[in-house]
């Protein structure tokens, strides 16, 4: 089962959505095209993240915001994040320490290392 | 390369050392360690850009609100306070106690009655350094601003209520004047029409020729003339209660004296000046005070022994005033039918302090303080 749009590609396997994002920049726009194609891909239930990307650069102040927000993090128990950089890693630790999450979420360099947490987190029945 | 991108992050933490937050640096394709340094830059400029923005929207509206705020810790201390409150320049800030610039009535610490009574609005006076009273209603929130202060405080919001008042105080003494220039009207009316005639009535009947008249009748006049002469007693009473001759002088002493003895109460009377420097306004206020506390005295509180004492200091006059009488409950609504509200006014109307105290079993007390004009 998947979906994308020019921003993100989502997946779900095993249980778990996975979101790679594709942009480069993601502002405030983009953050709410990529929530609202999330909720619409997942029905409103909720899921563990596996977040991942390759190109991702900057997310701005709006868009961060957004993310953190009860409306951003709705549908989300527990997020992933391959931060598999230097770079990646200040960019989410930022994030995580400045706007704490509403969830847990953890940084990963390997996919299957994440993969394994997030099977604790894992919805047993949807309602 | 390196270093001239460590050059521009310098630039740019002087940039924002100076408030500058609008600058960012772009990150090149590597993405390295200086890259992730730039963008951690960049992302604490967008933070400190919005919460600079947010702490000038409060200092905007902090320094335009036409009420004067303090923010006080938990201690008590003034630790800001707006434009308007810039004008207490006694202030130091992270020293000042609020209570040392607040009084409320009755109330030894304002800044610990007011986080007792928070969501209330409370009558106080606030004093500037040049010693200028100003009315105000005061009322306190808890306040958080991590921005600004490290721990939480207390916002005080003191209403400026100085022009309110003098109004109220203008209302006060023109209704007092209207019933004070009526009382003289009703005064006067009765002495001159009723007076007169009772008066004429009495000379007509010590005028009668009592030998044409039987001995029944003449009990009969004897009566009249002895219901007529209480009439008469009575009326005089009247118009020394609406408006007594003697105020004319000024001189409150006498006109207590005169007030004294009529009535049934023993009393113990001292002052330490034979004549007090009152103008007739004053005098007529507190002699109205003193008539309506006797007369409370008189018909509630079945005291025994009425205190009264004069101590003039400089123009300031003190006069304290007691019973011995049953007392009655300061907080029951009642108590303020029996004149209270008229007295303290009366005092208030000529500037003066009124302070009136009551309790069960013990007898009331009033205190007047007047700064004397004259």
């Amino acid at each position: 089962m998947k979906i994308e749009n020019n921003y993100i590609k989502y997946e779900i396997i095993n249980d778990i959505l996975i979101g790679t994002y594709k942009a480069k920049y993601i502002d405030l726009d983009i953050a709410k095209s990529v929530v609202s194609l999330r909720k619409k891909f997942t029905n409103n239930l909720k899921y563990p993240v596996l977040i991942k990307d390759n190109n991702t650069v900057k997310i701005d102040k709006s868009a961060r915001d957004y993310f953190a927000s009860d409306a951003g993090a709705q549908g989300i128990n527990a997020v992933a994040v391959i931060a598999n950089s230097v770079y990646k890693v200040t960019l989410m630790n930022f994030f995580i320490v400045v706007l704490p999450p509403k969830m847990p979420v953890k940084l990963f360099k390997s996919e299957e290392k994440a993969m394994n947490w997030l099977e604790k987190h894992k919805v047993i029945f949807h309602e | 390369m390196n270093k001239k991108r460590l050059t521009n992050i310098s630039t740019l933490l002087a940039d924002y050392s100076k408030g500058n937050f609008s600058k960012t640096m772009e990150v090149s394709d590597e993405l390295d360690e200086i890259d992730s340094i730039i963008m951690g830059i960049n992302m604490l400029g967008e933070e400190l850009k919005e919460t600079t923005i947010s702490k000038n929207i409060f200092e905007n509206i902090f320094n335009s609100v036409s009420n004067i705020l303090f923010i006080v810790n938990k201690n008590g201390v003034i630790v800001g306070t707006n434009n308007y409150g810039k004008k207490f320049n006694s202030i130091r800030i992270n020293k000042t106690l609020f209570s040392d610039i607040c009084n409320i009535k009755r109330v030894e610490n304002a800044f610990n009655y007011l986080v007792k009574h928070k969501g209330t609005k409370i009558e106080s006076e606030l004093t500037t350094s040049t010693d200028k009273k100003i009315f105000t209603e005061i009322s306190i929130v808890r306040f958080s601003h991590p921005a600004k202060y490290e721990e939480d405080n207390f916002l005080i919001i003191a209403e400026d209520i100085t022009e309110k008042k003098e109004h109220d105080l203008q209302i006060i003494k023109a209704i007092i004047k209207t019933q004070e220039v009526e009382r003289q009207r009703v005064a006067d009316d009765l002495h001159d029409s009723l007076g007169q005639e009772l008066s004429s009535i009495r000379m007509m009947l010590s005028a009668i020729n009592r030998e044409a008249i039987s001995p029944s009748n003449i009990d009969i006049i004897n009566t009249c003339n002895s219901v007529l002469m209480s009439s008469i007693t009575e009326l005089r009473e009247i118009c020394f209660d609406l408006m007594p001759a003697s105020l004319a002088s000024s001189d409150l002493l006498a006109i207590i004296k005169e007030l004294l003895s009529a009535t049934l109460i023993k009393v113990k009377y001292s002052t330490n000046s034979k004549k007090l420097p009152l103008n007739k306004e004053e005098t007529l206020a507190v002699y109205r005070v003193f008539q309506e506390f006797i007369n409370n005295s008189t018909k509630y509180s079945k005291a025994k022994l009425l205190t009264i004492n004069f101590n003039l200091k400089g123009d300031k006059l003190e006069i304290n005033l007691s019973d011995d009488g049953v007392g009655f409950n300061m907080k029951s609504t009642h108590w303020k039918g029996r004149g209270l509200m008229t007295m303290k006014n009366r005092i208030h109307s000529i500037n003066g302090h009124f302070s009136f105290d009551s309790i069960i079993g013990e007898g009331t007390h009033l205190k007047i303080i007047i700064t004397c004009k004259n």
